[in-house]
């Protein structure tokens, strides 16, 4: 019997296409958020809103992931802004390989802010670096306030928080207070911020914090 | 199930490293595997199994060394074990910490059988 040492990092290949990824948004000057949740907790909504408060203002592309249907680079298409819809024909996540497929497919424009909306899913996303300078976790306050608790990986793996639907505390037992608390004891550099995308509760000032982040870069 | 993926990954690994030798000659495939890391250990085995069981690594097993979650705390100095992979010092309770291990995803070692079979 003989021991062959490798001692090789398991996602070394998508690392590898991340860093190239990471380079190509370096070299062009666009900020990148990977926003990742459980399916529902409200990230094309996230988008909408943002897109409307800050067109004009900050060049903006998308880069959509789901498993099936296109239906969400359909409802971003309404703005007129870049998008590509990546399928992913039953795959849990996105990788770097298909960020970097689908930015070929994309003219950009002279984009700011590239957003890549990862599939809907609190596990698999967090092992699968994109090249992004930020993931961004949006959790619903319907969602309850344990889920930084049971899914920590992807928690502990972002630099942001957007706790969306605030509007429906009054009506449900969620603590957003607690939410808050689990949400930092699992990351507590988290930046936090409360959302609501239907009465737009928290809105500007999840578009300032991005507008100013954007502008930072050359 | 993003194990698969992980799995994928692995058998690549692996058959880069057997390029020159028989991989027929492989019978286990070392990892190790952070309790935090976002994979579980059953899924990932399951899946190298499916993905392996017909072709030149189906007489590997994967060999799976599982790694605690644990900090350094800044504040009180000690290293402590926290099996829910809070980022919390299990000795006093403070958030100051960094992590030590417990995110591991990483093949270290295969076992090659030597001579004819």
């Amino acid at each position: 019997m003989s021991i062959i040492t490798i001692e090789r990092k398991i996602l070394e290949k998508n690392d590898e296409i991340a860093r190239r990824n990471r380079k190509l948004f370096s070299d062009r000057g666009l900020t990148v958020l990977n926003l990742v949740s459980s399916p529902g907790a409200g990230k094309t909504t996230l988008l909408e809103r943002t897109i409307e408060e800050l067109r004009g203002i900050v060049r903006m592309a998308v880069v959509e992931g789901d498993v099936q249907t296109d239906l969400d680079a359909r409802r971003i298409g309404k703005w007129d802004i870049p998008v590509v819809q990546v399928v992913t024909n039953g795959g849990c996540h996105l990788d770097a390989g298909l960020v970097s497929d689908a930015l070929e497919k994309m003219d950009m424009h002279g984009a700011q802010v590239l957003f890549v909306e990862n599939v809907g899913n609190l596990v698999c996303p967090a092992n699968f670096d994109l090249g992004e300078q930020l993931k961004v976790v949006v959790a619903s306050v319907t969602e309850g306030e344990d889920k930084p608790l049971k899914y920590p990986a992807l928690f502990r793996n972002s630099s942001v928080l957007v706790i969306n639907k605030i509007d429906l505390l009054p009506y449900i037992n969620t603590s957003l207070a607690e939410l808050r608390a689990n949400a930092l004891k699992i990351n507590p550099h988290l930046k936090v911020f409360e959302i609501s995308c239907t009465n737009g509760s928290g809105i500007r000032e999840w578009c300032s914090w991005l507008q100013g982040i954007a502008e930072k870069r050359p | 199930m993003h194990e698969l993926s992980l799995a994928r990954a692995i058998v690549s690994i692996v058959r880069e490293h057997t390029n020159c030798s028989d991989p027929d000659h492989v019978v286990g495939v070392n990892i190790r595997l952070g309790k935090s890391a976002g994979a579980v250990a059953g899924s990932l085995q399951l899946a190298f199994q499916a993905l392996t069981a017909q072709g030149p690594l189906r007489r590997a097993a994967l060999i799976i060394e599982e790694i605690p979650f644990c900090v350094h705390c800044f504040v009180c100095g000690m290293d402590s074990e926290n099996a829910d992979g809070v980022r919390i010092c299990a000795c006093c309770g403070k958030t100051d910490v960094e992590i030590l291990s417990g995110t591991e995803l990483e093949v270290s070692t295969i076992e090659m059988e030597e001579g004819d079979l």
